[in-house]
């Protein structure tokens, strides 16, 4: 067996495949691109989620959103590791001391990875208990865990907040998730002597650094999602 | 060896302009002597930004791309690119396009100062002085350009890249042999659109991109037999090319060279395994 597939949460599946290179050489941060097959013409970028290198599975978590998620959502679809491909882009940096990680729904899978290989504390929000995932295995990775909902079904009421998080313990931050999560983390961090690093999505083709269509707006111009990134410094992007 | 415009390749497989940017990403990959040429990324006189973000929107067998020659300006291509691509036993063919006939003759006289094997020109761009229709649209904008390229190309090839958004491609190809050009490739993009249907919007900030992919490559294949018929230079084919039977028909169409863009974004390695599977 290749691969298996199982759902996690309301839409949300957990795909584990067989692809030991990448288990090997992946970083936190990075993706893969995956060729899922049916009539799905281009890849889809998925972070990885977390790695065994004894058993050479790669464990990515996504939802279901269209054609391509939803032939690896099939569990008689088998997926091979040509499909899965290669690590690509710029993961988070490795820093020394402690890392606050910041996900938002699905951005929560990458930051995974990154609690495996660091020191860290977690604030994680969804939309609601049902959508929440991951919590299990960050709440063994982690010190604390803090869980917000945006209904408040699991954890706090409300948006992702910092307020009660001693800053003053932690090297630098990294987050996934919206766009408006991570703007929101920017302005929360502006006054803080804290590099934060975020993670950034655009639509992609090659998924290399080949064809230029997944850029974003920093201040050196347009920069490559794919390759430059998906993990940028706040700093230098264009909000 | 392949014979093309006077240039002898070792092989008939390139990789299409705009598909593999200025070589770097494609050579941490392989070892890019293996290829018979590589089309580099479109550069202009001044560097471009580029569109808007969405640039790229997924089709049926295909996809559709809004970059807007993205580029760093053809000084910075020479200058940046250029020696690292010449590190390669592999033909430089420099992709670029203009604002006037004038203007395309300037870059084509930087680019062989620079030392570039051939060059291939962008007729697909809107004509300022036109009101932004395409030159490549019309065969006396067609003839214009090429004319004034291959005046300051002192001798080094020149390729006219057509564009397939025409009536009669045919006319436009008489146009550029006319005109001196020594090749033709053929095809860049068909323009194309597609809507989100959450949101009521188009999924590209530019509105229409460029198709490419299988989805056009029978599109692709009309183009070259007729244009093959209708002009004795030699063509380079493209549009779609997929693997190494789509790649057989091309040439059966009447291709002595082929370039391969889409299909490496699915599966970089391809265009080595059309160059084994043609047996080069
Ligand atoms: C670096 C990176 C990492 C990602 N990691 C994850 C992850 O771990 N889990 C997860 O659930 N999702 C992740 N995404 C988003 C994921 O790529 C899309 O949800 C997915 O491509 C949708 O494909 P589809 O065929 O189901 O949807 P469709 O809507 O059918 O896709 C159509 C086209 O749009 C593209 N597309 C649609 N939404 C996005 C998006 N948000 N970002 C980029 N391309 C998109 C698809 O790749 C495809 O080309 C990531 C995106 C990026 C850029
Ligand atoms: C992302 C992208 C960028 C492109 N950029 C250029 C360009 O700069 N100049 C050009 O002449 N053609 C450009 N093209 C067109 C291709 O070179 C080619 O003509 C077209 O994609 C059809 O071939 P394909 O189906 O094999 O990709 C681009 C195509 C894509 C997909
Ligand atoms: S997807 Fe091609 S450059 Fe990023």
């Amino acid at each position: 067996m290749s691969s298996a597939v199982r759902q996690i949460a309301e839409n949300i599946y957990s795909l584990e495949a067989y692809a030991p290179e990448l288990a090997k050489s992946a970083q936190p941060g990075q993706f893969a691109h995956i060729d899922c097959g049916g009539s799905a013409y281009l890849r889809r970028p998925l972070s990885v989620c977390d790695v065994s290198e004894e058993s050479g599975f790669v464990r990515f978590v996504f939802e279901l959103k269209g054609e391509g998620t939803r032939q690896l959502a099939n569990s008689q679809y088998q997926i091979s590791e040509p499909q899965v491909g290669r690590a690509l882009g710029k993961g988070f940096p490795e820093v020394d001391g402690r890392v606050l990680l910041i996900g938002g729904g699905l951005g929560a899978a990458p930051l995974l990875f990154a609690a495996r290989r660091c020191g860290a504390d977690a604030v994680l929000g969804f939309a609601n208990g049902k959508r929440a995932i991951l919590i299990p295995e960050f709440s063994a990775a982690c010190g604390t865990v803090n869980v917000f909902t945006d209904d408040g079904s699991l954890g706090k009421a409300g948006v992702v907040d910092l307020s009660g998080v001693d800053l003053s313990q932690y090297s630098a931050v990294f987050a996934c998730g919206p766009k408006a999560m991570l703007r929101n983390c920017q302005l929360m961090l502006a006054k803080e002597q804290l590099p934060l690093y975020v993670s950034m999505e655009e639509h992609m083709a090659c998924g290399y650094g080949a064809c230029l269509v997944c850029v974003c707006a920093t201040k050196k111009g347009y920069s490559r999602v794919c390759k430059d990134g998906p993990v940028f410094e706040s700093g230098a992007i264009i909000w | 060896m392949v014979s093309f415009a006077g240039i002898n390749f070792k092989n008939r497989v390139t990789l299409a302009s705009g598909t593999c940017g200025f070589g770097r990403e494609i050579a941490e990959l392989y070892d890019l002597s293996r290829l018979g040429g590589i089309c580099t990324k479109g550069v202009t006189l001044l560097p471009r930004l580029g569109n808007l973000p969405p640039r790229v929107a997924e089709t049926p067998a295909g996809m559709l791309n809004s970059v807007g020659l993205q580029n760093p300006g053809v000084e910075a291509f020479v200058r940046d690119e250029l020696p690292f691509l010449r590190g390669f036993d592999t033909k430089i063919i420099a992709n670029f396009s203009g604002e006037s006939p004038e203007e395309f003759a300037k870059i084509a006289a930087i680019l062989v100062e620079g030392g570039v094997d051939m060059l291939e020109v962008n007729i697909s761009c809107p004509n300022l002085h036109a009101g932004g229709t395409a030159f490549g649209t019309d065969p006396v904008a067609s003839f214009e350009v090429t004319y004034a390229v291959k005046e300051a190309a002192k001798g080094v090839p020149v390729m006219v890249k057509l564009t397939p958004n025409v009536t009669d491609i045919a006319a436009i190809a008489v146009a550029c042999e006319k005109a001196g050009a020594d090749a033709l490739s053929l095809i860049n993009t068909l323009l194309g659109m597609r809507i989100d249907l959450k949101t009521g919007k188009p999924i590209l900030a530019n509105v229409t991109g460029g198709l490419s992919g299988p989805a056009v490559f029978p599109v692709a294949l009309r183009c070259v037999w007729q244009v093959a018929r209708a002009v004795k230079l030699p063509i380079m084919g493209l549009g779609g090319i997929s693997d190494v039977d789509t790649a057989r028909e091309m040439l059966l169409a009447g291709a002595t060279m082929l370039s391969i863009g889409t299909a490496q974004f699915r599966n970089p390695l391809i265009p080595l395994e059309i160059i084994d599977g043609l047996g080069e």
